[in-house]
């Protein structure tokens, strides 16, 4: 209630006598004149003197007077002249009008910074830390008051200011931030530089101390993930490594590993360096990648490269040369690789005999090109040669070797188009094609392989806003591979072909109706005509923000993959194998600190079974395996606790079962450990540019068939323990910028039993020789020097 | 006849308010932009920049508003030591750099101030940033000199960032030297008759100037 003797007191009273609107105006048209009042005053009384001295300028101010006084005051302001006069002698004691309020935000936090003031004019504050404003204003009558903040709705509010002082207690809601707003979490783990929610940085994955190098390699510090040692590939959830997919812009990379001899880790073939964003996912991913059982790791490469640029590497195991040319529009990028592991072997013992040691060429070539604003083009295209020759020692007599030869050519090529349809929506072609030739030699049996595979995709997505999206698209992939196989001193040869063409549609999508809640619900459906079998993928995930910083995700699917051509070489009358994915997810991410913590579970059907491998009876091969896993996963991450320290630490528990392959009742597969324990830790000495880097690594034993035990896959084998250390010395070489890179695993020089061997028959005492399978050397020893040439 | 005369100079007075504005537009940017430079508001640039905001609501076709009200803004990223705090800072100078750009697009002041954003973010995370975010500002300087090559501030950020990056990656006190020397020569220079126009620099530079000497 106003006070009645100040001057909006008399206002009030006034405007309930007279017309509401008379009084208003006459109160806007009294407060600009005393809005300038000394100079009102001074011409009061200049002009006051002019007129008493009968002046012709007096005068002909007092026709104009006149004229006036004719039209306007005798209608208007003469009627009212008491009021008029009574307003103007009030008017000092309402000159102004204290404005005051707090300001927050839809769930009850205070916003700091908020602006606050009258539209059109200077008159406004910021909000203090605790949201609360004030400010003096000499405006009057109706105004708007505007409160406006980056990432917050401005709000205007129609305000009279018609009292000495008045309170506005604000609610401002947020806008709609993408890179704000909650992210699917369930099953995800996000490496990127764009999103501000994720848990990795590109960079964390080169650095990690155990990967060496290899994308795979730090992957396998999450949680979800197999330390399958003698094997290097991604075993996700209980799933073999051919359930989990890699793609690369949205195009499935048919051999992302290097390709394989016995007991000798495989790696990734394409560098980390390459990627500015990696999504993996370890279960209840999109609908937008199929074909994967168990995993999807989608990796992006970078748009345009930033500057013209070379690079020398120089290793312990090879070398290499990279140039990058960047023109306005345009980069190209390109790099070629040559290693030779035969003076390491020769400086470094070996547990294995190599007649070659692993050597081999590798390059490539990226060109990415910007259509304007909205277009790119991204072309990559790469090749890759190794040859390795190896003595075994036989499991069956003893003293004996048997040689293994490995040649692989191998090649890729992907281009991917994204351009724009118009505001919100965009459209992305892409096409891929990879063909890979092994040339092995096991013993005198030689079997070549070679894979072709083509892949062209294209999808649109349509934004309704930013919170809606829909993402639809269609896929073909060709996968053709022929294999021939020579027996040991024989002219026949055996060809087999496998040519799968794979038809896929998908719909997704995606809301967000508010920062708090996103929810995505897709579809995708596969056709093969390989085996004629389609089939429907739901896939539902949702994620809710249960505190400032704290989320829950869910997320369901249906996941189908195609026999793998081993399986399908002789028969073509078998299912896609199936799982379904029911995943739970909290996180907990405040001050660069992480939590998460995920429950799973996972069901399998229709997985292959044979009554033993490669054999030509189509009857030996069914779908009618199953299984089941479950497990749960824990990942704590810190970047703040001690200052330049930087660590995580990755639990997984994993409990399945599996009745698939050969296997005769259900069991645990060979590459699961029940217990996964991972701690990276990362440390930067600012003094010496020197970052160092540690990681250790436990898993319990894993199973593994004994045939001399009765019990099937009853054996265990020991615990699983790695220490490995790097560190990345930042210098510089020849004026130019230099990264002296060393690593070590397995510091401690642990012998690692992954399995064992055994031989084909029993020996003269009714037992099965065993040969424990260990790493191919003690340790490796890494040392790098990286040269960028600006 | 009093009457008359009071509505004589109601009617002045009315005129005269509506002059009243853009008076203080003037005086009000004077006023702040003086406020800016003084170092005892170092922990106000908040209610500054708010202010600035103010003025380019009420004044929306000067672009000058804008610039101020974004320096303050990347100031305070400069200050801050929490990422989040950065970042939202350099967003919101963001939003008024591209505005006042869209106004006056061939003005170097404003892409000289687009460097000194991509600087501030470099803060958040230099490892990760450091290359991405120095190249940007790189580009917005070399631009902002083919605009106006006499911008003595271009030499002055120029030199400040090839100060703070280490020797190894083509940085110290040698290579930035040249930069604040070339300032120094174009700061002495400038015109100065325009209270409005953006002059600041001067002393920082001569501060760098003798960092380097040390």
């Amino acid at each position: 209630m106003p006070f009645p003797f100040s001057g909006n007191g008399i206002f009030a009273i006034l405007e309930s006598v007279f017309n509401k609107q008379l009084v208003n105006e006459i109160q806007q048209f009294i407060h600009k004149i005393y809005s300038s009042s000394l100079l009102t005053f001074f011409y009061f009384t200049s002009f006051s003197l002019l007129y008493n001295q009968k002046h012709r300028f007096a005068r002909i101010v007092n026709y104009f007077v006149n004229l006036i006084d004719k039209f306007v005051l005798k209608k208007y302001i003469m009627k009212y002249i008491g009021l008029f006069l009574f307003l103007i002698i009030l008017n000092p004691l309402y000159a102004q009008t204290k404005l005051s309020g707090s300001v927050k935000s839809g769930n009850g936090k205070t916003i700091p910074g908020v602006n606050v003031y009258l539209k059109g004019t200077f008159d406004g504050a910021s909000s203090n830390e605790s949201g609360m404003w004030s400010f003096n204003t000499d405006e009057k009558g109706q105004q708007v008051l505007v409160l406006s903040m980056l990432g917050f709705k401005t709000k205007e509010i129609d305000v009279n200011l018609s009292s000495a002082s008045m309170k506005w207690d604000v609610v401002l809601e947020e806008t709609f931030n993408a890179l704000e707003a909650v992210v699917i979490s369930a099953g995800t783990f996000e490496a990127s530089d764009e999103r501000k929610a994720v848990i990795l940085k590109p960079l964390d994955i080169v650095t990690t101390a155990s990967s060496a190098g290899d994308i795979y390699g730090a992957l396998r510090t999450l949680p979800g993930t197999q330390q399958v040692g003698e094997d290097g590939r991604l075993f996700v959830r209980g799933g073999e490594a051919y359930e989990t997919r890699t793609y690369m812009d949205g195009m499935l990379i048919q051999n992302p590993y290097g390709s394989q001899v016995p007991d000798i880790p495989a790696r990734g073939r394409f560098s980390p360096m390459m990627f500015t964003g990696t999504i993996f996912s370890t279960g209840g991913y999109s609908a937008e990648y199929g074909q994967a059982l168990s995993s999807a790791l989608v990796l992006k490469t970078a748009g345009l490269a930033e500057k013209t640029q070379s690079g020398v590497s120089i290793m312990s195991v090879g070398g290499g040369l990279s140039h990058t040319y960047r023109a306005d529009k345009n980069s190209i990028s390109g790099s070629i690789d040559y290693a030779h592991l035969g003076p390491y072997f020769a400086a470094v013992k070996q547990n294995l005999t190599y007649d070659k040691a692993p050597q081999g060429f590798s390059g490539n070539v990226m060109h990415r090109w910007q259509n304007g604003n909205d277009g790119m083009l991204k072309v990559f295209a790469s090749f890759d040669m190794g040859d390795v020759s190896i003595q075994y020692p036989s499991y069956d007599s003893v003293g004996t070797i048997v040689p293994v030869n490995l040649s692989n050519r191998s090649s890729y090529v992907n281009s991917v188009y994204t351009g724009s349809l118009g505001p919100g929506t965009t459209w992305q072609a892409g096409t891929a094609a990879s063909y890979n030739f092994d040339d092995r030699a096991i013993d005198g049996d030689k079997i070549k392989n070679s894979q072709k595979a083509i892949q062209g995709r294209f999808t649109v997505t349509h934004e309704f806003s930013p919170q809606y999206r829909l993402k639809s698209g269609m896929e073909y992939n060709l996968n053709h591979e022929i294999q021939d196989y020579t027996a040991k001193a024989s002219t026949q040869t055996y060809s087999t072909l496998v040519e799968d063409h794979t038809l896929a549609g998908f719909a997704e999508a995606e809301a967000t109706p508010s920062m708090g809640f996103a929810i995505r619900a897709g579809i995708r459906s596969e056709y093969s005509n390989l085996i004629n079998k389609a089939n429907i993928a739901p896939r539902l995930s949702m994620s809710l923000k249960t505190g400032a910083n704290a989320q829950i995700s869910a997320a369901y699917g249906r996941f189908f993959q195609t026999p793998i051509n081993d399986y399908v070489r002789f028969t073509h009358d078998l299912d896609f194998e199936v799982a379904n994915h029911y995943i739970l997810n909290y996180q907990f991410a405040a001050n660069d600190r992480i939590l998460r913590a995920e429950v799973w579970h996972k069901t399998y059907d229709k997985m292959v079974r044979y009554t033993s491998l490669y054999n030509p009876d189509p009857n030996a091969y069914s779908s009618d395996g199953y299984g089941k896993a479950s497990g749960f996963d824990l990942f704590w991450r810190d970047q703040k606790s001690i200052s330049m320290l930087d660590y995580w630490v990755s639990y997984s528990y994993t409990d399945t079962k599996r009745l698939y392959r050969d296997y005769p009742v259900e069991a645990t597969p060979y590459y699961v450990s029940k217990h996964l324990l991972s701690i990276v830790s990362k440390y930067y000495v600012g003094k010496i540019n020197t970052q160092f880097g540690l990681t250790w690594t436990m898993a319990s034993g894993r199973p593994f068939n004994n045939p001399n035990d009765t019990e099937f896959m009853n054996g265990k084998t020991k615990p699983y323990y790695d220490l490995s250390a790097n560190a990345s010395y930042l210098t510089e070489l020849f004026g130019q910028f230099t990264i002296i890179h060393l690593s070590v695993s397995n510091i401690t020089g642990f012998e690692p039993e992954y399995g064992f061997h055994f031989s084909s028959a029993p020996g003269p005492d009714g037992q099965y020789r065993s040969f424990a399978i260990s790493s191919p050397a003690k340790r490796f020893i890494f040392l790098g020097v990286f040269i960028s040439i600006d | 006849m009093k009457t008359k005369i009071i509505f004589l100079f109601a009617l002045m007075a009315l005129f005269l308010s509506a002059n009243a504005q853009s008076v203080s537009y003037d005086s009000a940017m004077i006023k702040s932009i003086r406020k800016i430079h003084n170092p005892e508001n170092a922990d106000k640039l908040i209610d500054l920049a708010g202010r600035f905001e103010r003025i380019a609501q009420a004044k929306p076709a000067e672009w000058l508003p804008l610039y101020y009200s974004a320096y303050c803004y990347i100031f305070q990223a400069f200050a801050e030591k929490d990422g989040k705090q950065i970042d939202l800072n350099v967003d919101k100078a963001q939003v008024h750099i591209e505005k006042a750009m869209a106004m006056a697009p061939t003005e170097s002041e404003l892409l000289v101030l687009q460097a000194m954003a991509y600087q501030a973010r470099i803060g958040v995370n230099p490892m990760m940033r450091g290359m991405k975010y120095s190249g940007m500002a790189a580009d917005a300087l070399d631009m902002a000199e083919k605009l106006n090559a006499s911008n003595p501030r271009i030499y002055f950020i120029r030199g400040q960032s090839a100060f703070n990056t280490p020797k190894m990656f083509g940085g110290g006190k040698d290579a930035a030297k040249p930069h604040f020397v070339k300032a120094a020569s174009l700061f002495e220079k400038e015109n100065m008759e325009n209270p409005l126009a953006v002059h600041w620099g001067l002393e920082a530079n001569e501060q760098m100037l003798m960092a380097c000497e040390q």
